[in-house]
C-alpha cells in the first residue's frame, strides 16, 4: 500500500509502518495534516536565490515540487497533487509569460491544499483559478457568442465524463448553456492581464486579486458587463445560473450526481489499483462519494481500508508507474541526493535523459485530457530514457550541484551486506528494496551471474570488495530499475 | 499478402535504394545469453511508406480550404475571422474552394497535382469531443461501445506487418494509439532540436566499458513464466524492441546527409527531419508507417493569430520534407496523410475563435497522389446544429490507403477496418 499510495518507503520508514500496524499506517497516510513535514521546502527558489514571484519559472516550480515529493512525510498529499494536475490538466505551453508561470504555481498549491478535500470545493476553486481561466479560454468568454471551451471540459473531463455524454446524461445544448453561465469569469485588466505584453510578470501575489467574477446583481463592473444574466437551461433546470451553480447542479442534480460519483470513484481506483474495475467496485466507491458529499479523503480511506480489490492479486503489477512516480521512488529507495533542477527537462537544465523524454514533463501535459498514460508510458524511447536516467543516477560519483548520488555503502549497510556477502544475498537485498515481489528464478539467476561475470563474459568468483561495489553493484541497481517489475506498481 | 524477408526485399527492392543494401548485416548477438535474436527480422510491406500527420486539437478546415463559392455566407458567419477573399489562393482541381495563404508553401505541390483534398470527412453521430473523436479516428471504428482498444494501423501491422522488426512502425516523440494492437511492432523515438534521435541508446557505466556487454545481456533477461500481467509483458517486449532497434536508429541518423534546410527551432520540422533520416537509411529499416503529431489547433480564441502560425509551420516543414524525399529518391514511394479529430463550428465566437464542430478535410500529399479535390463541397447553409454535415466516411480514406498504398486487397482492407468501404481514387 505504501508503494502504491506513496512513493515507496525508505527501509527505516517500512520498519516504522510495520511496528505501528495497518490501521495506524492508513490513518497516518490519510490524515497527514497531523504529520509534521519539516524537510520539505516551503517555497520554490528563483534564480536570484530567494523567492520572487515575478521571476518564477517552470524549472523553479518543478524542482521545488520534486524536492517536496522526495522529502515529504505526507506522500499521499503529493501523490494526489499529481493526480489533480493530470485531472485538471493545464500546461505552460499556453499559460506562459507574462504571468502564466505564477498562475501555474498557484494552481499547483491549490492541488496540494485540496489534495484530499471536498471535490465540490476543489471544482469551485478551479472555476476561479487564473491558470485554468486562461488555459481553457474562459477569460475570453463573453455574452452574445460564448466560448464553450471551459464549460465543455468541465462536463466532459472534470466531472461527468464522455460516457455520460454518450449516454445522454448531458447534451450539446447543456454545454452551450453552461458556457453562458461562465461568461464574464475572467482575469482583471491591468498588470496581470495575460494578453498584455507590457509587464513580463505582474506583482500581484494573491490569486483572488487577479480574477474577476460577475457579481450576483449586474452593475457597471467589467465582469458584470460581460456576463449573461439571462436564464439558462441546464439538465432541464431553468434559472439565472452562474459558474458555481453549474458545479452544484452537476453534484446535486440526478442523474448527473451519480454519474459524477462513478466517474471520480473509478478514476481514483484506476489510479491506485487497476484499470477497468468491475461494476461492483465502481458502485461501491461511488456510494462512498454520494454518502460523504464527494469527500475525497473518505473515498481514499475506504479504498485503503475497506476495498478488498485494492489488495487483490489483480492489483499487483497492474499499473505502469508514471515517470514522476518512477523517478521519485528510485531516488527515495536509494536515498540519493540529487539536484532536482535536472529532472524535469526544461531549458535551464537541458538534459535529454529526463522526465520529458520519459513522456511526462510536469507542468506541461500534452492537452487538457492529461497524459494518455497506459501503454503510452511504454515506448522504446521512454523506456530507454528511464534506464538511462537510472544509469546517470547510480553512476554519478561526483558531488557537483547538489548531486552526490547514491550513498552505496550506507545502502549496503542497511542490508547488512559486508565483505563476505554472496552474490545471491546482494541480488535478493536490492530486489527487496526496489521490487515488490520476488523475481522469477531465471531472472534472479541471470542477475547473480551478471554479478559474477568477468569482462570476457565468463563466470568468475564474487567478492563484495571496493571495485565490485563500484562496478557490479551499481550495474545491478541499473539493471533492476530497468526491469519490468520496477516499472510497475 | 506476401511478406518478403529482408533478403527478398533486398533482391526485389527498387533500384533507387542503392547498392548499400548489400552491405553485410552485422550480427550483434555475440553478447552472452541473448534471448532474442537481432537483425534477423523479416521486413514486411511493398516498400511504400505512409507518413501520418495528426493536427491535434481540431484544425479549422474552413480557414484551411476556404469556400470561395459560398464566400458571402462564410464571411457573414465568420465576420471576426474570415480570410479576406483577395488573399485566398487558387486551389488545384477546384473552382469553388481556395487555399489559405498560410499554406502557400504547399501550393507548388498542389499545382503539380500532388495534393488531394478529401472534403467533409467524418464519422456518423459526431460527439464533438477531442478524445471521443480522435479515439474513433485512431481505432478506425466509430462504435462507442467497442472494447477493442487497437488502432487501425496497429491492426494492419498485426496482420500484414513484420512480427519481428521493432521499427515496422515508428511514432516520433510518443506513440499514437493508431499504431497499437496486440502483435503490432512499434517503436517511439524522441527527437532533439536537430532532427536526431534523443537519447535512443541503452547507456551503461562509462567507467567500466568492459562490463557493457554483460549489462546488455542481462538487460535482456526475460521472465519465461509468461506473465499474465499486461504491463509486465509490455515493458518486457518494448525493452527488447528498444535494445534491438537502438543501434540501427543510431546508424541511420549518423549516415544521413542532405542539402535540404528544414525550419529552425521547430519541433514539427525536427520530427519530419528524423523521419527523413530513418526513411532514407541504407540498409533500409523496413519502416512502413511513421506517425507525427502537431498540437495547438484547438483555437477557441484568437484563431486569427494562432492558426496562421501553425499552418505556416505545417507548410514549411512538409515542403522541406518533400524536397528531402525527392533528393533521396524516395518521393515516389512515400505519401503523407494529414488529419485532425474534427472540424470547427461554422460560425465564429466572440473571442475570435471557433468551438468544436464535426466534418473536415483530410489531406494526402505525395508523388503517388492523384491531386485534386474529392467529394462535394461542404454546404454552409445545410448545417446540423451549426456544424457541417459529413459526406464521406473517414474509413473510405483509410481503405483507399490500405488498398492502393500499403498493397492490400479489398478484402484484406475490410479485415483491418471491420467492414467494406469505398476506394476514393486519390491514389490512382
Amino acid at each position: 500500500m505504501i508503494r502504491r499510495a506513496g512513493f515507496g518507503a525508505r527501509p527505516d520508514e517500512i520498519n516504522n509502518y510495520l511496528s505501528q500496524g495497518f490501521e495506524a499506517t492508513v490513518d497516518q497516510l490519510i490524515n497527514y495534516e497531523q504529520i509534521p513535514d519539516p524537510d520539505v521546502p516551503a517555497q520554490p527558489t528563483t534564480p536570484n536565490g530567494g523567492f520572487d514571484i515575478t521571476l518564477l519559472g517552470p524549472d523553479d516550480i518543478a524542482a521545488w515540487w520534486f524536492d517536496r515529493m522526495i522529502k515529504t512525510k505526507r506522500p499521499l498529499q503529493e501523490r494526489m497533487a499529481i493526480f489533480w494536475h493530470d485531472h485538471f490538466a493545464t500546461s505552460i505551453s499556453k499559460v506562459n509569460p507574462p504571468n502564466g508561470f505564477k498562475y501555474m504555481y498557484w494552481q499547483n498549491q491549490l492541488f496540494r491544499q485540496y489534495a484530499t478535500g471536498n471535490f465540490r470545493t476543489l471544482c469551485k476553486a478551479i472555476n476561479r483559478d487564473p491558470a485554468m481561466l486562461w488555459w481553457l479560454d474562459n477569460i475570453d468568454n463573453v455574452k452574445g457568442s460564448p466560448n464553450e471551451n471551459y464549460a465543455r471540459e468541465l462536463l466532459e473531463i472534470f466531472t461527468l465524463g464522455l460516457e455520460a455524454y454518450l449516454a445522454g446524461v448531458y447534451t450539446e445544448p447543456d454545454v452551450q448553456q453552461a458556457a453562458r453561465a461562465f461568461t464574464g469569469w475572467g482575469i482583471r485588466r491591468g498588470n496581470d492581464q495575460p494578453a498584455s505584453q507590457a509587464l513580463l510578470n505582474g506583482p500581484i501575489t494573491d490569486p483572488a486579486l487577479v480574477v474577476e467574477i460577475p457579481p450576483t446583481t449586474p452593475d457597471n463592473s467589467r465582469p458584470a458587463q460581460r456576463h449573461d444574466y439571462g436564464d439558462k437551461t441546464v439538465f432541464g433546470v431553468v434559472r439565472n445560473l452562474n459558474g458555481d451553480d453549474i458545479v452544484d447542479l452537476i453534484l446535486d442534480h440526478e442523474p448527473q450526481r451519480t454519474h459524477a460519483a462513478r466517474m471520480l470513484g473509478k478514476k481514483i481506483f484506476e489510479h491506485f489499483a487497476y484499470e477497468d474495475p468491475e461494476q461492483n467496485v465502481v458502485d461501491h466507491l461511488a456510494a462512498v462519494l454520494l454518502r460523504t458529499d464527494f469527500n475525497i479523503k473518505a473515498l481514499l480511506r475506504d479504498l485503503f481500508l475497506n476495498t478488498k480489490e485494492f489488495y487483490s492479486e489483480k492489483a499487483v503489477f497492474a499499473l505502469l508507474k508514471w515517470p514522476v512516480h518512477y523517478v521519485v521512488m528510485a531516488i527515495r529507495s536509494l536515498q540519493a541526493q540529487v539536484n532536482t533542477r535536472t529532472i524535469n527537462g526544461n531549458a535551464r537544465a537541458a538534459n535529454n535523459a529526463t522526465l520529458s523524454t520519459m513522456g511526462q514533463q510536469l507542468l506541461n501535459p500534452p492537452d487538457v485530457f492529461g497524459w494518455p498514460g497506459r501503454e503510452e508510458w511504454s515506448t522504446t524511447s521512454q523506456l530507454l530514457a528511464r534506464a538511462n536516467w537510472v544509469n546517470n543516477l547510480i553512476t554519478n560519483r561526483s558531488a557537483q550541484q547538489g548531486n552526490t548520488g547514491v550513498p552505496l555503502d550506507a545502502v549496503l549497510a542497511i542490508g547488512n551486506l559486508g565483505a563476505n556477502a554472496t552474490a545471491e544475498a546482494v541480488v535478493d537485498y536490492f530486489t527487496s528494496l526496489l521490487v515488490q515481489s520476488p523475481l522469477a528464478p531465471g531472472v534472479r539467476q541471470g542477475l547473480i551471474d551478471y554479478l559474477k561475470k568477468n569482462d570476457n563474459g565468463a563466470i568468475g568468483t564474487f567478492t563484495l570488495d571496493t571495485t565490485t561495489k563500484d562496478k557490479k553493484v551499481r550495474g545491478l541497481v541499473h539493471l533492476l530499475l530497468a526491469r519490468p517489475e520496477t516499472q510497475n506498481f | 499478402m506476401e511478406k518478403p524477408t529482408r533478403r527478398q526485399f533486398i533482391q526485389t527492392g527498387t533500384l533507387a535504394l542503392g547498392a548499400g543494401l548489400i552491405l553485410p548485416v552485422v550480427n550483434r548477438t555475440a553478447m552472452g545469453t541473448t534471448i532474442v535474436q537481432q537483425w534477423t527480422e523479416d521486413l514486411a510491406g511493398n516498400g511504400n511508406i505512409l507518413v501520418i500527420v495528426e493536427l491535434a486539437g481540431g484544425n479549422d478546415g474552413l480557414n484551411t480550404i476556404v469556400p470561395l463559392a459560398q464566400y458571402d455566407t462564410y464571411k457573414n458567419l465568420r465576420s471576426r475571422i474570415a480570410i479576406p477573399k483577395e488573399q485566398v489562393l487558387p486551389l488545384f482541381g477546384s473552382s469553388t474552394m481556395g487555399l489559405t495563404p498560410n499554406l502557400a508553401n504547399l501550393k507548388p505541390l498542389a499545382d503539380a497535382g500532388k495534393l488531394a483534398v478529401i472534403q467533409a470527412v467524418h464519422y456518423p453521430n459526431p460527439n464533438l469531443s477531442h478524445d471521443g473523436s480522435r479515439t474513433i479516428y485512431y481505432r478506425g471504428d466509430p462504435s462507442t461501445n467497442t472494447v477493442s482498444n487497437s488502432g487501425w494501423i496497429g491492426r494492419h501491422s498485426a496482420l500484414f506487418g513484420s512480427p519481428t522488426n521493432a521499427l515496422d512502425t515508428v511514432g516520433i516523440g510518443g506513440v499514437s494509439k493508431t499504431l497499437y494492437a496486440p502483435g503490432a511492432k512499434v517503436s517511439g523515438i524522441a527527437v532533439d532540436g536537430q532532427g536526431s534521435p534523443a537519447g535512443y541508446v541503452f547507456s551503461t557505466d562509462a567507467r567500466y566499458p568492459g562490463d557493457r556487454n554483460n549489462q546488455l545481456a542481462a538487460a535482456r533477461l526475460i521472465d519465461a513464466s509468461a506473465s499474465p500481467k499486461r504491463y509486465l509483458d509490455l515493458v518486457e517486449t518494448t525493452t527488447l524492441d528498444a535494445l534491438n532497434s537502438a543501434d540501427q536508429v543510431d546508424a541511420a541518423a549518423g549516415t544521413y546527409s542532405s542539402n535540404v534546410v528544414y525550419p529552425d527551432n521547430d519541433s514539427f520540422a525536427s520530427g519530419l527531419k528524423l523521419i527523413a533520416k530513418l526513411a532514407t537509411a541504407t540498409p533500409t529499416l523496413g519502416t512502413r508507417v511513421f506517425y507525427i503529431s502537431l498540437g495547438g489547433f484547438d483555437t477557441h480564441a484568437n484563431q486569427i493569430t494562432d492558426q496562421p502560425t501553425l499552418h505556416q509551420r505545417v507548410a514549411s516543414g512538409l515542403k522541406a520534407f518533400q524536397d528531402d524525399l525527392v533528393a533521396h529518391n524516395i518521393a515516389d514511394r512515400t505519401i503523407v496523410m494529414i488529419w485532425t479529430e474534427f472540424g470547427r463550428r461554422v460560425a465564429d465566437n466572440a473571442s475570435d475563435g471557433t468551438d468544436h464542430g464535426t466534418a473536415n478535410n483530410v489531406y494526402v500529399l505525395g508523388n503517388g497522389v492523384k491531386g485534386g479535390v474529392y467529394g462535394a463541397d461542404p454546404s454552409l447553409t445545410d448545417l446540423n446544429a451549426g456544424n457541417l454535415k459529413m459526406k464521406i466516411d473517414f474509413r473510405d480514406v483509410y481503405t483507399t490507403i490500405i488498398q492502393k498504398w500499403l498493397g492490400n486487397s479489398a478484402s484484406e482492407a475490410a479485415q483491418v477496418l471491420n467492414g467494406t468501404f469505398t476506394n476514393l481514387g486519390f491514389l490512382g
